[in-house]
């Protein structure tokens, strides 16, 4: 029961971490009228994922090892491009608020009804695949047992709650606040979801180094611990890591997250002499 | 583009993602010999217990049921700890299927891994035999076995002709003709050699030496029975005969090469054999002792072998780019040194070399064997 | 690389491991004069990467599978082609000195359809002491069009020289001495293979029963002729007489030999069925030594100083010819082993001594002392060499560096 729990909350946070911030930010920036669009994107992962699972089993198929590793592998590090995009969306808002143009904010954050869609597709059909496997699984051992099932259920409900949670959280900060602490919170959530697909790649034997660990600390953090699970669901964090995993986490977030926290250069000067403040 | 397109355009990358990464069908899984179905792996906290340690080459299945308090990972490990294949979230209660492909027979290991962490629960895991059928499953490997069948039925069609003539010249009773086309229709027979060797009842009938063992009323017969009429003993009385029966077994072979299905395995090993078959008789001069036109031989092998390189080159340049270069370069340097022992259509005869020309091709033919060895275990890869 | 597989046994942790440490007594220490000497550990690992190069004054070990190889590459790819090999073997070489195998992966734990890149007949043995030395033939030098050293001009003929071309010379040469046959065979059979297309071997030797001690802690062994050979050899532990006689010194003309020692290596056939006949007076006679201990004729102790003065020494005994004192103060390391190649096909043992010495100078050194020799030594009615070769080691390497880098990228 518990162990299923765990598995339903870490896949349920990978998923709804990403999406939640997604919706503070579009709330936040009065744009509720796109929610619609991340809902659709959602449905269209899950859709999807069920739809190839369905078929698979049908058909009396099975993904090979190397497809699902590569399915997976793919479509985070896909995912990374679009959270990297957010990051600097939320970078020019906080930007655009320090300065008091609130009038421009709109334009600086305009983001096509497009990528919206496919970003909240992705956060959440990157891992829709195993996830919706499982939940098969889960549903075929009902017949036997329930336990599983329910589990894996309230690990999902769990999941939802704690994603709302921090979508609440993000709303109640001030504006300038959300952006930068959302934005930061991001890049170690993004670092974390290539530092995974890394490891998918390099499962499907299309990276090397599988076996070259930068640390192991599963002792301390044992995988299946509601800590282990909460810092695998939020961060991606592994307790074993390869060498590449860590060199690629590493260089993410010391590129991206100087690009974030570097003070703006105006193309504009300001009218006053005053610095801008920095939102940070 | 408004969000329905999209929609569309995703579920159609999701359906690409999948058919490209390829799926195996499972519609007739492979479990143990003698057993239908899947092999059964009962996983728990502290054991791992495999219904069949043992499965046939190909498509093997298991189904993994997790019946301990934790959750669990059922991996598939190669060589050096190379991932065949893994399931992972195996919750409490859960039966979770895992596939996989194994091509190649040999030892395996199967490991369970409760509460995910560490080596795991591991066990050897024989796979017996080996799946042929792999060719399917890529297009640039088909590709080089059509490649090569291509050229063995040509080079067939051409034995047959030059042999044709060949023993049409002895049966007139024209020695010199049958002497000038002995080492000409021998040619065609060299470069297919390796695939002519996969029918074990030919090769000795048309290319076995005076000195084989041979079952008790089995004569000597093929091409090296009439190069010893022609250089040795004069025609026989039987020679004509024994020339009708070289063109039988040579339509016997052009017959059958229709038939042969290669593996691009059977195919990078075939070309090895090829070179290892100069160093053991065309470089020591065993194979032509009475007619000494080892050397044509010796050119026919090469080409041979550099025609199954060729047909596998694509699969060779996308797996190891250096190796390709190195195989150029190796086959440049021996072309060349025969090159050098050419005479007039056809080349200078075996006893005409010092013991300083065999040590160079023994060198040359050493460059080269070294890195057509690698290509088999590329192809396998 | 997954450290499973690497090693083709598990090494001995630090503790324990008799690493042969040069100047550093093995355990058990040197008596002089103890009948018993200590057996190495026979998984004693020699470091590959030094100062200079392993196996010149590591003590030295039982056996012996030296190889000479020409370069078979040619044209404009001669340089590249060599400086690749060189690399692969400098890997190889350092992983199996420490006992594994030539390649990971390795005899058998590859793709079964692949060759393995471990030939495998040393699966399972310690790495015995093996060490792996590396020399350049002048003959590479020149078709590299590398100007050579004065010290690595060709030997002049000697007198009674039966010299075989297919046992002398050569582009590269690699000796491998271990204290296990196989370990030695192993380690070169692997390097010769990864060199076809690049290298053929010219020929090769294979030797037993060091004839030479190379260090204090080392009892003095005996060559076919039943006689002690190398009492008075240069040591490991006299390090200023090895400056002055083996190593060679940035000044000395070639600035990539700097730290390296010259390698002549004789094949000498021994004709031991004559010199079985001959009595033991004339034996010890024309040595210079007695044969039971060692010691200079009228000497008792094997390492009395050879006294030139007294008349119990001939005036053409092998002792005398070839002392320091009769050659100018000429000195020269030896690291002979025995041979026995199997039978001439006349009806004698194909038997001798395969002479291996590492100098400065081979001009200076080797040359002087062996036209004494050829000239006068009465021994060598007995002996012919039939086998000649120069080679320049190189010094040692440090981290990251592979054989032959201070000359290919001079």
């Amino acid at each position: 029961m518990l162990g299923n729990a765990l598995i339903g909350l870490r896949e349920g946070l990978e998923a709804s971490l990403v999406v939640s911030i997604l919706v503070a930010f579009l709330v936040q920036t009065d744009r509720r009228r796109e929610l619609p669009r991340v809902w659709l994107g959602v449905g269209a992962a899950i859709a999807v994922s069920i739809g190839v699972v369905l078929v698979l089993t049908l058909t009396e198929q099975a993904l090979t090892f190397e497809a699902q590793e590569a399915f997976g592998g793919g479509l985070s590090i896909i995912a990374v491009g679009f959270v990297t995009w957010m990051i600097f969306w939320m970078r020019k808002a906080a930007r655009s608020i320090s300065s008091e143009l609130r009038g421009g904010l709109e334009k600086a954050i305009a983001m096509g009804p497009v990528a919206v869609v496919v970003m909240a597709a992705l956060a959440v059909g990157r891992e829709g695949l195993e996830t919706a496997i499982f939940f098969f699984a889960a549903v075929q051992a009902a017949g036997s047992t329930t336990g599983p099932l329910i589990g894996f259920l309230i690990g999902i409900a769990v999941s939802v709650v704690i994603a709302y949670l921090i979508y609440r959280g993000a709303l109640s900060l001030n504006m300038g606040r959300f952006f930068s602490v959302t934005g930061v919170l991001l890049v170690f959530v993004a670092a974390g979801i290539l530092a995974y697909g890394v490891h998918d790649l390099q499962e499907a034997g299309i990276l090397p180094g599988l076996y070259t660990l930068a640390f192991d600390v599963s002792d301390a953090v044992p995988a299946d611990s509601w800590y282990g699970t909460l810092l695998k669901g939020v961060f991606n964090f592994s307790p074993q890591t390869t060498v590449l995993e860590a060199v690629v986490w590493v260089a993410y977030v010391a590129v991206v997250l100087t690009l974030f926290l570097r003070p703006v250069r105006r193309a504009v000067p300001p009218r006053s002499d005053a610095p801008a403040a920095s939102a940070v | 583009m408004s969000a329905r397109p999209v929609l569309a355009a995703l579920a159609a990358s999701l359906a690409a993602v999948v058919v490209v990464g390829g799926c195996t069908s499972t519609a007739t899984p492979q479990g143990a010999p003698g057993q239908p179905g899947p092999i059964t792996v009962s996983a728990s906290d502290t054991a791992c217990d495999l219904s069949s340690a043992t499965a046939p080459a190909g498509t093997i299945s298991f189904t993994i049921r997790n019946a301990g308090s934790k959750v669990t990972e059922f991996y598939v490990y190669g060589a050096g700890d190379r991932i065949i294949g893994e399931v992972e979230n195996i919750g409490p209660g859960l039966t979770r299927p895992l596939t996989v492909e194994v091509p190649q027979g040999g030892t395996y290991t199967t490991a369970c891994k409760p509460g995910m962490v560490g080596d795991g629960i591991r066990a050897p895991f024989t796979v017996t035999g080996n799946a042929a059928a792999a060719v399917e499953g890529d297009a640039a490997l088909a590709a080089a076995v059509q490649g090569y069948q291509r050229y063995t039925t040509s080079q067939t069609e051409a034995l047959v002709a030059k042999t044709g003539e060949f023993t049409e010249a002895i049966k007139r009773g024209d020695v010199p003709a049958a002497q000038a086309l002995y080492p000409v229709s021998r040619t065609y027979w060299e470069r297919i050699e390796p695939v002519a060797e996969s029918f074990g009842d030919i090769d000795p009938k048309i290319d076995g030496r005076e000195d084989d063992e041979r079952d008790p009323g089995v004569e000597f017969t093929g091409y090296h029975r009439l190069e010893k009429d022609l250089w040795v003993t004069g025609l026989q009385p039987d020679s004509a005969a024994m020339a009708d029966r070289l063109m039988a077994d040579v339509r016997d072979l052009q017959g059958r090469v229709g038939t042969v299905s290669l593996t691009p395995l059977q195919l990078a090993n075939g070309a090895k054999e090829l070179l290892d078959e100069v160093a053991t008789g065309k470089v020591t001069g065993e194979e032509d002792r009475y007619s000494h036109t080892d050397l044509w031989d010796f050119r026919a092998n090469v080409d041979g072998s550099q025609a199954a390189v060729a047909a596998l080159r694509p699969v060779i340049d996308q797996r190891d780019p250096v190796l390709g270069q190195t195989l150029d370069q190796r086959f440049a340097a021996l072309d060349a040194l025969l090159e050098n022992y050419r005479s007039g259509d056809g080349f200078k005869l075996y006893t005409e070399l010092t013991p300083d020309d065999t040590k160079k091709m023994t060198e040359a033919v050493d460059g080269v064997s070294e890195p057509v060895s690698q290509v088999a275990g590329i192809i396998a890869a | 690389m997954s450290l499973r597989g690497f090693t083709r046994r598990r090494l001995l942790g630090a503790a324990g491991a008799g690493t042969a440490l040069v100047g550093a007594g093995v355990a058990g220490g040197y008596l002089a004069g103890s009948a018993a000497e200590p057996d190495p550990p026979a998984q004693a690992i020699v470091p590959f990467r030094g100062v200079h190069q392993a196996g010149i004054i590591t003590p030295a070990q039982d056996r012996l599978h030296f190889v000479a190889l020409d370069v078979t590459a040619t044209g404009p790819i001669l340089r590249q082609a060599v400086v690749a090999l060189l690399k692969r073997w400098t890997t190889a070489a350092e992983r199996m000195t420490a006992g594994a195998e030539a390649a990971p992966g390795g005899a058998v734990n590859r793709n079964p359809a692949a060759p393995p890149t471990d030939t495998g007949e040393a699966l399972d043995l310690p790495a015995a002491s093996l060490t792996l030395t590396f020399g350049v033939g002048g003959s590479l030098l020149d078709k590299l069009g590398i100007p050579r050293p004065a010290a690595l001009a060709d030997l002049p003929p000697f007198q009674r020289d039966q010299l075989d071309p297919a046992l002398s010379g050569g582009d590269l040469c690699i000796q491998a001495c271990a204290d296990d046959p196989q370990v030695a065979v192993h380690a070169v059979r692997n390097l010769v293979r990864m060199g076809f297309g690049t290298t053929a071997v010219r020929w090769s030797q294979l030797g037993f029963g060091r004839t030479s001690s190379t260090s204090t802690t080392q009892q003095t062994h005996r060559n076919l002729f039943g006689f002690k050979d190398g009492t008075n050899n240069l040591k490991a532990e006299d390090t200023a007489a090895l400056d002055e006689h083996v190593w060679a010194a940035p000044t000395d003309g070639a600035a990539w030999m700097a730290g390296g020692t010259y390698l002549v290596a004789r094949r000498i056939r021994m004709h031991v069925e004559t010199w079985d006949r001959t009595s033991l007076t004339e034996q010890e006679s024309l040595t210079g030594r007695t044969k039971g201990t060692g010691a200079p004729m009228g000497a008792t102790d094997e390492f009395a100083p050879v006294d030139l003065g007294s008349p119990l020494i001939a005036d053409d005994a092998h002792i005398r010819l070839a002392s320091a004192s009769s050659l100018g103060g000429v000195r020269i390391l030896r690291r002979g082993y025995n041979f026995v190649d199997g039978s001439d096909g006349a009806g004698h043992l194909d038997a001798g001594l395969f002479f291996l010495a590492f100098m400065r100078d081979p001009q200076r050194q080797f040359v002087p002392m062996q036209s004494a020799l050829a000239r006068h030594d009465r021994m060598m009615e007995y002996i012919e060499h039939t086998g000649s070769a120069v080679f320049a080691c190189p010094a040692g390497l440090g981290d990251g560096a592979y054989w032959g880098q201070s000359l290919l990228e001079a």
